[in-house]
């Protein structure tokens, strides 16, 4: 599927009478890359399905509104990780319970979840994510499985570029000792 | 893995691949799925504007209004032409009329009654038959008004 350049998707969105066909290609464009980031997150399809639908529609109402600071994906991705973190929050508030306590439940559910193929390995691995704090884990996602540019993670995130580095080393290097234990 | 970054020792262990999967062709479905979605979220009745544009609703709409401007400026008149039993009184005792006025006033009071509705009429009739015998007493009975303010 041929790309378009944001210019161009904010110039088919502005007309209202290619509005529907110029998100529709958006949707087609950006879906797989962020629903691979919410799931990283969230490792439930169900829960990943959820919130990107979220994010299109945000996505849908607020691009009129866009001015182009950053890239259409960019700001995107932004939006997908406050709902993922949102989604986070909001299960550890609705059953009063510790974030430790969610991301240990996120792990029980990886363990009978249909939709995760992974061998023992790639299952400590994610049971090792979840043992960083939440933004961490984004970075470590964003780095280790999207090859994300430091830079571009920065926009996304709001975090200088040197916090992200050091970010991504101590997750790497907490990760690193989960493996050693086991 | 950037090549700025060392590879992890826990790299080595891991296999290539996405552990995770999605259910079949849900990345196809999943962009028809945001059209309907799309789609449902911009009802054209939600327009307030187009709403009331529509020819049976400008239509109830302009019902309501008028009916409910007659019915203020009926209340109105209503209000401004009864003519009550104690403002006659207080007009024969106070403002100093005589006979020919006093007629006056009650072939007036009788013309407005005349007026109002049947039902209207029917009610205040049944009220006012009482005033205009005690004003028709008066006239034909040549009662004298200054006795009437002596016996108040």
């Amino acid at each position: 599927m041929e790309e378009l350049t944001d210019q161009e998707i904010l110039e088919m969105f502005g007309d209202e009478q290619r509005r529907n066909y110029a998100f529709n290609l958006l949707v087609r464009q950006f879906q797989q890359r962020l629903y691979w980031h919410i799931r990283k997150m969230v490792l439930n399809h169900d829960d990943a399905d959820d919130l990107l639908q979220n994010v299109f529609i945000k996505a849908y109402h607020g691009l009129d509104k866009f001015r182009g600071e950053s890239k259409i994906l960019t700001w995107m991705y932004r939006i997908a990780t406050n709902e993922s973190l949102t989604f986070l929050n909001s299960k550890k508030k609705r059953f009063f319970i510790p974030m430790v306590d969610v991301e240990h439940q996120l792990s029980q559910n990886l363990e009978t979840d249909s939709y995760f193929n992974g061998d023992k390995i790639q299952m400590k691995l994610q049971q090792a994510i979840l043992t960083l704090p939440e933004k961490q884990r984004l970075v470590f996602n964003l780095k280790y499985f999207e090859e994300m540019k430091y830079e571009e993670m920065s926009e996304i995130l709001g975090t200088s570029v040197g916090a992200l580095k050091a970010s991504y080393h101590h997750a790497v290097k907490k990760i690193e000792d989960y493996f050693k234990q086991i | 893995m950037n090549k700025e970054d060392n590879i992890p020792d826990f790299e080595k262990r891991i296999p290539n691949g996405n552990p995770f999967s999605v259910p079949e062709n849900y990345f196809d479905q999943f962009a028809l799925r945001m059209s309907e979605k799309i789609a449902d979220e911009n009802p054209k009745a939600r327009n307030p504007i187009r709403f009331w544009s529509r020819p049976i609703a400008a239509i109830t709409l302009s019902s309501l209004v008028i009916i409910a401007g007659i019915f203020t400026i009926y209340s109105v008149n209503q209000d401004k032409n009864k003519l009550s039993s104690e403002e006659i009184s207080y007009y024969v005792l106070n403002e100093g009329i005589d006979d020919l006025e006093l007629e006056e006033i009650i072939n007036y009071s009788q013309m407005i009654q005349v007026d109002t509705s049947n039902q209207e009429e029917k009610t205040k009739n049944s009220e006012n038959s009482e005033q205009e015998d005690i004003m028709k007493y008066l006239l034909e009975e040549d009662v004298d008004l200054n006795d009437i303010i002596n016996t108040l």
